[in-house]
Order: C-alpha cells, then sequence, then structure tokens
C-alpha cells in the first residue's frame, strides 16, 4: 500500500494529467447525456407510442460490449477524445432517457389532473409538478450513468482518447502491477 | 348558471359515455350529480371544465359558449376537487392554496393573506399547517385542504368529484357539514359527483340523477323524493337509502285531503258527512283554508239537542304541526300529546293535510318491507 502511494507520488505529473483527461471525457459524455437523455425522455412521454422504439433502441446500444462500442467508433469517426465521447454519451443515454421517462410517467395521474383541472399550462405542468415528481428517479438514472461512464472511461484509452485507462494499459502490457493499481484506485476518487 | 344543450359524449372506443343531456344548474345551487358507476356523471361534469371535450352540444356558462373561453383560462376560473385529494406532495399547504392565484399572476403577499383566511375557515391553525406538507396531515385535513385550494381564486363555480368518498365515515361527515357551511357564506355554483344518495340529499340543492349517459330526472332533493319520475329512480334512492324514520318525508305520511267542515254549518249536517266520509272528527276550516279547530262525534252527541253552529262547540286549541316539522317531531308529539292524527298547517295556518296513525303505520310499514 505504502509503495502505491510513494509511486503515485513520484508519477505525479501524469497521474494529474491522466485524471484531467478522465474527468473531462466523463463529463462532457453526461452532460451532454443528461441534456439529450432528457429532453427525449420528456419528449417521449407526450407520444408514448414512440416511446418503446426509441428506448428499445437505446437498450440495444447498451447491451453492446463497451469495449466493442468503442472499437465501432474508429471506423466511423475515428480515434481520439471526440470518438470516445460519443460512445460513452451512447453508452449512458439509456438510463437517464429511461429514467426520465419513468418517472414522469410514474407520477400520480390524479396529481396531473388535479394540474390541468386547476388551469396548469403543458409547460406549467412540466416545470411544476411532473419534473420536480419525477426528480428522484431521473437523479437515480443520472447517477447510473455517471458510475457505468467512469468505469467505460478507462476503455476509452484503446481508442487513443487518453485517461486512466492509459495506465491500466500501459501498466498491464509492461506488466508493472503498480501502474495497473494506480488506475482503478485514482478513478475511484 | 350552467346550461347543458343536447351535450353528448362518445369515447374514441365507441363507448356513449353521455347522450344528449340537457340541463340547467342556477347561480348559487348546489346541483349533485348521482347515479350508478357508468351513469356518465363523472364525464358530465370534467365536460364543465374541458377536461373532456363534448363531442356535439354546447355547454353555456353564464351564457357563455364555454368551448370558446380558451381551456386554461376556463380552467383557473372553475375550482376543481377530486376523491384523490391531489394535493402536490413537494408543495406545502401554503404552495398548494395558493397554486390557482400563482398561476395567475397574483400578487404573493395577497395570496399568503388569502391562504390564512381559508385554512381558518375550515379550522385549520394557519400558523400551524401552513407550512407543513400534504402528507404530514390526515386524509380529512387533507381533503379540507383539497376544498379551500378550490377556493382560494374565489372562482364563481366549483366542481367536486366525490371529494368525500374515500374518507371515513366521521369526517366524511364532518366534512359535508363544513361544506354547507362555506356555501351558505360563499353562494358558490357548485356541482358535486357522488354515488352516495344520502350524501346527495343532505347537500344537494338539486339533484341530477344519471342513468346510462342520460339524465333520469333533475329535481330538488324533496320532489326526487315525493315524486320519483321511474321506477329506476325509485329504486335507486331505495336501493341506495335504506327506510328509516328520519328518511320519511312528512309529505309521504299526509294525507292530502282530510275531511273538513265549515264553521257556520249545523251539527247535523256534521254528523251526516262523518257517517258518509266513515270519521270520528272533523277539522274546521274557513274559505280561506285557515284551521279554526276541530270538532270530534263525542262533541256532537254532547250539544246534538242544541240548536247550534259547527263554531260554537268546536275546539280551538288544535294540536297542529307546519309542513316543516321534522318527521320524529311528529312521532314525539303524537306520543306525548297522546293524539291519533295531527293537521298540517303551512305558515299562515293554512291546512295543507292531517297526519294520523294509520298513515304513518301505512308508510313506515311500506319502507320497511322494501329493504
Amino acid at each position: 500500500m505504502m509503495g502505491l502511494l510513494s509511486f503515485i507520488l513520484s508519477r505525479r505529473a501524469q497521474l494529474s494529467l491522466a485524471i484531467w483527461e478522465h474527468i473531462q471525457l466523463s463529463i462532457v459524455a453526461l452532460l451532454t447525456a443528461v441534456a439529450v437523455g432528457m429532453l427525449v425522455g420528456i419528449a417521449l412521454t407526450r407520444s408514448p407510442k414512440l416511446a418503446g422504439l426509441v428506448i428499445g433502441m437505446a437498450s440495444v446500444v447498451q447491451t453492446i460490449p463497451s469495449l466493442a462500442l468503442l472499437g465501432f467508433m474508429i471506423p466511423l469517426i475515428g480515434i481520439g477524445v471526440g470518438p470516445a465521447i460519443v460512445a460513452l454519451f451512447l453508452y449512458s443515454l439509456l438510463p437517464i432517457l429511461r429514467n426520465t421517462y419513468t418517472g414522469i410517467q410514474g407520477v400520480n395521474d390524479s396529481l396531473i389532473e388535479a394540474g390541468i383541472g386547476m388551469g396548469m399550462t403543458a409547460s406549467q405542468l412540466l416545470f411544476m409538478v411532473e419534473l420536480p415528481l419525477a426528480l428522484p428517479v431521473i437523479m437515480a438514472g443520472i447517477r447510473t450513468a455517471a458510475v457505468t461512464i467512469i468505469g467505460v472511461a478507462a476503455l476509452a484509452s484503446l481508442i487513443g482518447a487518453g485517461g486512466l485507462g492509459d495506465l491500466i494499459f500501459g501498466g498491464i502490457s509492461m506488466a508493472n502491477n503498480k501502474l495497473i493499481f494506480a488506475g482503478p484506485f485514482l478513478q475511484h476518487f | 348558471m350552467i346550461i347543458f344543450q343536447e351535450v353528448s359524449k362518445t369515447f374514441e372506443d365507441g363507448l356513449d359515455a353521455v347522450s344528449e343531456v340537457n340541463f340547467r344548474i342556477a347561480k348559487g345551487h348546489l346541483a349533485v350529480l348521482i347515479g350508478p358507476s357508468g351513469s356518465g356523471k363523472t364525464t358530465t361534469m370534467k365536460m364543465i371544465n374541458r377536461l373532456i371535450e363534448p363531442t356535439s352540444g354546447f355547454i353555456y356558462i353564464d351564457g357563455k359558449n364555454h368551448t370558446k373561453i380558451p381551456a386554461v383560462e376556463l380552467r383557473r376560473n372553475i375550482g376543481y376537487v377530486i376523491q384523490e385529494v391531489g394535493l402536490f406532495p413537494h408543495m406545502t399547504i401554503a404552495e398548494n392554496i395558493s397554486l390557482v392565484p400563482r398561476l395567475r399572476g397574483e400578487n404573493p403577499a395577497y395570496s399568503q393573506r388569502r391562504v390564512d383566511d381559508l385554512l381558518s375557515m375550515v379550522d385549520l391553525e394557519p400558523a400551524l399547517y401552513r407550512n407543513r406538507y400534504p402528507n404530514q396531515l390526515s386524509g380529512g385535513q387533507q381533503q379540507r385542504v383539497g376544498v379551500i385550494r378550490a377556493l382560494a381564486a374565489d372562482p364563481p363555480i366549483i366542481l367536486m368529484d366525490e371529494p368525500f368518498s374515500a374518507l371515513d365515515p366521521i369526517s366524511r361527515e364532518q366534512l359535508q357539514d363544513e361544506l354547507l357551511l362555506l356555501q351558505a357564506k360563499l353562494r358558490k355554483t357548485v356541482v358535486f359527483v357522488t354515488h352516495d344518495m344520502d350524501e346527495a340529499l343532505k347537500l344537494a340543492d338539486v339533484v341530477v340523477l344519471m342513468r346510462d349517459g342520460k339524465v333520469e330526472q333533475q329535481a330538488s332533493v324533496d320532489d326526487i323524493l315525493r315524486e320519483p319520475a321511474s321506477e329506476f329512480v325509485r329504486d335507486f334512492i331505495g336501493a341506495e337509502r335504506p327506510g328509516r324514520p328520519a328518511d320519511i318525508s312528512l309529505a309521504q305520511i299526509t294525507i292530502d285531503n282530510p275531511v273538513v267542515i265549515d264553521p257556520n254549518r249545523g251539527l247535523a249536517e256534521a254528523l251526516r258527512v262523518m257517517r258518509r266520509r266513515r270519521v270520528d272528527s272533523l277539522l274546521v276550516t274557513n274559505t280561506k283554508r285557515e284551521l279554526l279547530g276541530i270538532v270530534t262525534a263525542k262533541d256532537l252527541h254532547r250539544h246534538m239537542g242544541e240548536k247550534s253552529t259547527i263554531e260554537k262547540i268546536m275546539s280551538k286549541d288544535v294540536i297542529k304541526i307546519e309542513t316543516d316539522t321534522p318527521v320524529p317531531e311528529v312521532l314525539r308529539i303524537m306520543t306525548s300529546e297522546q293524539v291519533g292524527y295531527l293537521p298540517v298547517v303551512d305558515q299562515n295556518n293554512r291546512l295543507q293535510g292531517l297526519v294520523t296513525r294509520a298513515s304513518l303505520v301505512n308508510v313506515i310499514a311500506e319502507e320497511w318491507g322494501e329493504s
């Protein structure tokens, strides 16, 4: 343990760069996924017929192994940070989209009826009733997405996006256990 | 004033929920829409605030075709209370109550004062309840808030969709009483949906009884009890309301045409009337039908030798009741005064009918036989 810590301290510069890249990848992908996922989720509550199709498609993306999804990016949009963010975004879209949709669908019908009956416009209903009441479910989706992204972002190193994955894969190829451990260890902060 | 003119609603699945309904509800009246489930009463009510749009026909609110009013504006001028209460769990009691005024962009300070006034009206201490959340209140308290929330923007019309049916019997009674008190004070036009006949009889100024999407009868409580328009109405009143003496109206036990005699007639003629009509006493009324006294066969026999008139021998202190005397009170008087009959008079002492032990027993036997 002490060995690992002194190793981390001795390679501070390399590690902090890796952490910074990792955070960048994760946050950009997550924020995009939150924005798109919530918008699409809300839109789907207005046309439940489409919801099955769209959520089904997002589920299919989720079943693709994360490594494969990153791999798909290479022939489609190349390598580097951009393609990695796209892959991470796709990967985290489902939990946010699905939880937004089910969270709003799950709001008690009688409350919706009360809101409409009292004369709320559609947007007042959304912001005063539906979103506040669906918030716990939506937040749970965002949390799931965040955890997934941070984990999968380690693989982004494989398509040249950097991050803590660089340490892990570097360690594996050099049979350097300290390097292997340092990656996941730091990932947990 | 709410007017339904040939209003029909056919749902997308082809169900004719309401067909060609006509009725009007006068301003300041509490109208109860009642009927078995599936009778279209809730659909009818929801068409008033356009939660459901009619397929055909017209609804006029204060003379205005209500589809011409934008739905949101229409709804903000119609209070709405639902069975599930529908308080927003993430808002405090004050925020819930002031919601419609806030939607209308009214002065928040004004709303705050109004919230406190309204809470006091239903005996909820404002300082105690203002900042609580709905789940910290009992079911009865929540629905009290539900009712005053509908009153917050002072709308002329209130719709209530089985508001008390999910409550326990004691809370229900209390809320009904409070509603009557509020209504006596505020005189809103209230449309109240229920399937509970007792509730309808207690609250309604006018009852609209529905069946299979049609109005079976619209009448005052008294008229619907006295003159049910059809066998269905009679059954519905009976089935929903087991016969109890308190539910029998005075009108039911009153004989409309008691045998009367003019005070200027002679004794022999009185005796002849008694024989012919097979009664042992006659009510004495003048030409205005004012009740002057009563004369019995015994009185006649005692004075038979004299050449006299009814007026001179009748007994003037008649025990009588007024048309609005409750039936239990009638029973009490009959028992305590040891009388077999009680003339019924209106406020001006004009004879309206007669209650006898026989008429009473007949009606009670009929009521109890049914239930």
